[in-house]
């Protein structure tokens, strides 16, 4: 079976420099897979390759088996491929649950036309049930008619992941989805991805926090200076020496 | 002629172009804002110094000292002080700076042809005596050319020179970093003060020169000048010398094709190119350019953000606005009535407007081109001159117009996925000032154009009645792009573009949709407003046009298709009631006061009377009480702020 995304010799560069250098990566459906690595080596630039916001230099990025290189950001979500960004992007004149509506509804494309004439939409019910459903799994029913730009930055990565949830992923790109919540948080916050991954979701995300990492991931993938530089399950990766000398700055 | 001489010959223009172009990018370098209004300040300095010497009888150099020292400069004082420096300290977008300038714009325009009417005048006084420098024996360079490139190198040379002053350090540090020079303590406000100033005084000097060259005419004028933003553009918005030497260059290369020639119709369009090359120069730079650099780059991704009345709709009675301002021409006399025909028409082009840049978070500076395109085919259809397609009878020319002209706006589109804010803006007007220069202008294609109602509506009652099943059909169209899915996800994109792609949205396609109805209605508003007047009149649809259009959509709320209805009703009313000029004006001063105004007049007017009536009218929802705590003025903002009504513009629709 194909994997659910895959990266093969990407390379990007910015402004001459080489972000990302040749990087292989694969994440499985139903597998919690985590990107470590310290700041600067180029995570959130491989997230923007993988997920199409802007152009690759140089190799191919596949998804579900087919090569999605040439495609563009949107039309990747369309897929199913869905990212959230560290610094927040919802709708912020919008409450909680339209913004998820917004989702729910624009994953597929079909329907512009009748919109412009004015023709019903006649899977409003669909869309409003799989947004309870998202706001229910993500303990934000509470919140649904308050304005997203009134929301803490915690709860707006939240809301992302909860719009991009509504796109119905069956991929998702999270970066640093816990930041900004607390301990309680980012505990239901780690069960959650569980659930998907037990829904046959890959789940990728970039996480600083090793504990976490080591307790929530799959496989994780470490990044250095633009490279991959090792891979596997977390007991097996966090320990050897070249990544603890890189995350920790000693060598044990 | 020589090269050489021709090429002198185009340093006039050139140079008064460059003086232009160093004004509008002093201004924009310490200020932030794209004055827009520069042009108008050229055109009114102009008439001012005519005023003074031909009907004062003011020796000219009195005049010329008095206008240019003194008058320019504190009037862009004022300008900072009354207009800009509210917007900045509480931190405007891109857009409403823009606004304001338009409104400025406006205002001087609107002032300009109340005081001294709309048609042309031919002896605007020269600064520079008029003569001719021996140079060689052969070769003469007028005095006034001699004298405008002296200007250049004296601002030049102030401008360099200045920099070592301590004011000039404080001026690069705004330049650099607005915000942190702020905080290192250097007065932002003498530094945007010393940047309208000189701004508006290089406009003044500018348009004092072109004048005496050109027909004194208030949209002509202001046009003429705006065009010269090509030097600014073609400087990518930094550098002075580029500025100069592109307007130099211009100026030169226009004068140098006088000398070529070519055979029939090549030979109309060469003309056409031989006196805007300056148009041809801003929309291809616009063009092929992939960045402006724009000051506040932070700003870049709210840059489109509008003064809108956010996302509350238009209840229950307050519909009846717009219904009485259309229902009011069927109890007018008949010579009352025939100026009515205009109101549908103009609603259907102001909505046009209002499709683009309120609900597609789009400036559109362009939409009198598409009408004009739309008067124009409509006119070349009904009379069987449209290259191509057989004469098409009656109505079915308001069906066809507006496809056909939807191409058009889909090229303009194209641009604008790239692009927002400021640069797209431009790219907009340049777009319909080439069409109005390259189309409307060009007699071949629009002389003797008469254009009549389809024949079963050729009475004014029936014409009437047929405009407002146009409208009718236009605001239903417009309610989809509102409402429902499409609305959501033109909001989204004006909220937050990358979330709107990250939600699957087609944004490049979506935009591309809204440019095409947007063009297709001020279409199918052109021509019925050709047919009510009975004939293809380019002056109607001049590029300034475009932009007084759209400060009266901004005036009477950008995202608000009622407003837009009634303000087509205020402008066709002034227009026929007041003296020539007077709507502009009035819409001018409204634009000036929007940030008292927020959401435009009619958002404001539900309001208020919300306020005073307590919101139990019936004629809008009751308010969700906030609770029996007293607040503060400041704790009442905060209630607002977390309780908004979740009543209105809520999840129901």
């Amino acid at each position: 079976m194909n994997p659910a995304l895959e990266a093969r010799g990407v390379s990007k560069r910015i402004d001459g420099a080489l972000i990302v250098d040749s990087v292989d990566f694969v994440a499985e459906a139903g597998r919690i897979t985590v990107i470590v690595g310290p700041n600067g080596a180029g995570k959130t630039t491989l997230f923007d390759c993988l997920a199409g916001v802007g152009s690759v230099d140089a190799g191919s990025v596949w998804h579900r088996g087919a090569d999605v290189t040439r495609s563009s950001f949107d039309a990747r979500a369309r897929r199913g491929l869905a990212r959230t960004f560290q610094r927040s992007s919802v709708f912020s004149t919008m409450t909680v649950a339209e913004n998820l509506r917004v989702a729910a509804e624009s994953h597929r494309r079909r329907g512009i036309l009748r919109g412009v004439i004015g023709l019903g939409e006649p899977q409003r019910q669909r869309h409003r049930a799989a947004v309870d459903e998202v706001l229910d799994d993500l303990g934000l029913t509470g919140l649904a008619d308050v304005p997203a730009g009134a929301l803490p930055s915690g709860t707006l990565h939240l809301v992302e992941l909860a719009r991009a949830l509504c796109t119905g992923p069956d991929t998702l790109l999270l970066d640093e989805p816990a930041s900004g919540l607390d301990d309680t948080e980012a505990e239901q916050l780690h069960q959650l991805l569980h659930r998907l991954a037990a829904r046959r979701i890959a789940v990728v995300m970039i996480e600083h926090d090793l504990t976490l990492v080591d307790e929530t991931a799959d496989v994780v993938w470490v990044m250095s200076a633009g490279r991959m530089i090792a891979s596997g399950p977390p007991a097996d990766v966090l320990r050897r020496p070249e990544v603890t000398a890189l995350l920790f700055g000693r060598a044990s | 002629m020589l090269t050489v001489e021709l090429a002198l010959a185009g340093l006039g223009i050139g140079s008064i172009a460059a003086l232009a172009g160093l004004g509008l990018l002093v201004t924009y370098r310490l200020t932030g804002v794209f004055n827009l209004a520069f042009g108008a300040i050229a055109m009114a300095t102009a008439y001012v110094l005519r005023e003074q010497v031909r009907v004062w009888h003011w020796p000219v150099a009195l005049a010329a000292v008095v206008d240019l020292a003194i008058l320019c400069p504190l009037f862009g004082v004022l300008l900072e002080r009354a207009v800009f420096r509210p917007l900045q300290r509480r931190a405007a977008s891109t857009g409403e700076r823009l606004v304001a300038s338009l409104g400025v714009l406006v205002v001087l325009l609107g002032a300009a042809t109340v005081l001294w009417g709309a048609q042309a005048r031919l002896d605007a006084p020269s600064i520079v005596p008029y003569r001719q420098l021996r140079l060689t024996d052969q070769l003469q360079i007028p005095l006034s050319t001699v004298v405008d490139l002296a200007v250049i190198v004296v601002v030049a040379a102030v401008l360099v020179l200045g920099q070592r002053s301590r004011l000039g350090l404080e001026v690069r540090a705004v330049v650099e970093r607005r915000e942190l020079a702020e905080l290192a303590g250097v007065d932002v406000n003498r530094v945007a003060a010393l940047g309208w100033a000189i701004g508006s005084t290089l406009a003044g000097v500018a348009g004092v020169l072109m004048a005496p060259t050109l027909r004194l005419q208030p949209y002509g004028l202001t046009l003429v000048m705006l065009e010269t933003m090509a030097v600014v553009v073609v400087a990518q918005l930094t550098s002075p010398v580029r500025a100069i030497a592109a307007g130099l260059l211009i100026g030169i290369g226009q004068a140098e094709l006088t000398r070529v020639h070519l055979q029939g119709r090549a030979d109309a369009m060469l003309d056409a190119l031989k006196s805007n090359l300056f148009v041809v120069v801003l929309l291809l730079a616009l063009l092929v350019l992939h960045r402006l650099d724009e000051s506040g780059g932070s700003d870049a991704g709210t840059a489109a953000r509008l003064p809108a009345g956010g996302r509350r709709s238009i209840t229950g009675g307050w519909w009846l606005l717009p219904a009485l301002t259309l229902a009011v021409p069927l109890v007018l006399n008949a010579h009352d009535r025939r100026t009515a025909l205009g109101v549908p028409a103009m609603a259907i082009v102001l909505v046009s407007i209002v499709v683009v840049s309120g609900y597609g978070g789009q400036i559109s500076l362009g939409q009198a081109g598409f009408a004009g395109l739309g008067a124009l085919v409509a006119a070349r259809l009904a009379s069987g001159t449209m290259p191509g397609l057989p004469r098409v009878p009656g109505v079915l020319v308001l069906g066809l117009v507006p496809l056909l002209v939807m191409p058009v706006g889909l090229l303009m589109g194209w641009p604008a996925i790239r692009r927002r804010g400021l640069f797209l803006a431009l790219t907009t007007f340049a777009f319909s000032v080439t069409i109005s220069r390259f189309v409307f202008d060009q007699p071949a294609i629009t002389t003797g154009l008469v254009v009549h109602p389809p024949d079963a509506f050729g009475s004014d009652n029936n014409f009437y009645v047929l405009e407002l099943l146009c409208l009718g059909a236009a605001l239903a169209l417009v309610h989809n792009l509102h409402r429902g899915r499409l609305g959501r996800a033109l909001a989204a994109v004006r909220d937050d573009e990358m979330g709107a792609l990250a939600c699957g949205i087609d944004v490049r396609l979506l935009k591309l949709l809204v440019f095409a109805a947007s063009s297709a209605l001020a279409a199918l508003g052109g021509a019925l407003l050709a047919m009510g007047s009975r004939a293809f009149d380019a002056s109607a649809f001049d590029p300034i046009l475009g932009l007084v259009w759209f400060a009266v959509v901004i005036v009477f709320g950008i995202d608000s298709a009622s407003g837009a209805v009634i303000g087509a009703g205020v402008l066709v009313a002034l227009d026929a009631a007041a003296p020539s000029g007077a709507s502009i004006l009035v819409i001018g001063v409204a634009a000036l006061f929007l940030g008292r105004l927020p959401g435009g007049l009619v958002h404001t007017l539900m309001r208020t009377v919300e306020r005073v009536t307590g919101g139990r009218t019936g004629f809008v929802p009751s308010r969700a009480p906030i609770g029996a705590v007293r607040l503060s003025g400041a704790g009442r903002t905060v209630a607002r702020a977390i309780h908004r009504p979740p009543s209105v513009g809520g999840t129901t629709s």
